[in-house]
């Protein structure tokens, strides 16, 4: 029986996770996190191996009231404790809205990882103050239909309400219990 | 009173000479089994908006004629997707 190699470690695996940050971050809040997922891989004994910057991005839906959202992707080596150790620590930041993790490979050999150095920085996040509520700038300018009117009409106002019918006696009802 | 031939024009049915009924649609392969370059990633929400329905519910594999193994990598990709706000979870525009 072939004996296991000792060079590859089973203990690591690869793992990618992708945070949310609010869109008005600036440059010192999205190193923060940053500096955080560095020290916790380090820590941890496990290896950034790739980090990506997605940019400010429209959320498909909306998480609490943000409708926007930076997107940063991070890949990383680690043993089994480095996803909850990183998890906890987005979790605590308050600028991180949403992050998700998934295993990509499930045993990693360690010392045969080629890491560039351009792969794993972080890029400064610069991004141009956005308009506070866009669709109010599209409304102004005239590209957006004006929302249709909810009031009702005034026939709705002065439309009568039917009176309810008074209750009529059940003559079949009363000669049963006054007969028991 | 209705005859059989009556009956088999109900619910979008063709009939052949010998008066059977068949599917009009044609039963197409599962698309990534036939090319294996593709590659089902949550991270690509443009390659997984073919198997959403514009509401944004997951459309069924005997609709999209994804093979079993494809549309279970593919529903948990959208759930992914989904889960980072890159695909609605549903969409009422």
């Amino acid at each position: 029986m072939a004996e296991p190699s000792a060079a590859v470690s089973p203990r690591f695996r690869e793992y990618e996770t992708v945070y949310l940050l609010r869109p008005d971050i600036d440059k010192a809040g999205a190193a923060k996190v940053a500096q955080r997922i560095e020290d916790v891989v380090g820590r941890l004994n496990g290896k950034l191996t790739l980090v990506e910057t997605w940019g400010r991005r429209q959320l498909s839906h909306a998480i609490g009231r943000t409708r926007r959202a930076v997107y940063i992707y991070v890949k990383y080596v680690g043993g089994a404790d480095i996803v909850a150790e990183i998890e906890r620590n987005l979790r605590m930041l308050d600028d991180v809205l949403k992050y998700q993790t998934v295993l990509v490979n499930p045993a990693v050999d360690l010392a045969s990882l080629q890491i560039e150095a351009d792969a794993v920085r972080f890029e400064e996040i610069d991004l141009p103050e956005e308009l506070e509520d866009e669709r109010a700038l599209e409304r102004a300018l005239g590209f957006v239909e004006p929302e249709p009117r909810m009031r009702p009409t005034e026939d709705e106002y002065t439309a009568e309400e039917p009176e309810p019918a008074a209750p009529e006696a059940k003559p079949a009802e009363a000669t049963e219990e006054a007969s028991s | 009173m209705r005859d059989d031939k009556d009956r088999m024009d109900r619910g979008g049915m063709d009939h052949d000479a010998t008066g059977g009924a068949f599917r009009r649609s044609r039963r197409r392969g599962c698309g990534y089994c036939g090319d294996e370059s593709l590659v089902i990633d949550y991270k690509d929400p443009q390659a997984l908006k073919y198997f959403v329905t514009e509401r944004g519910k997951i459309v069924p594999r005997r609709i999209s004629g994804v093979c079993a193994k494809h549309q279970r990598e593919l529903a948990n990709a959208i759930k992914r997707a989904r889960n980072i706000a890159l695909m609605p979870f549903t969409s009422n525009e």
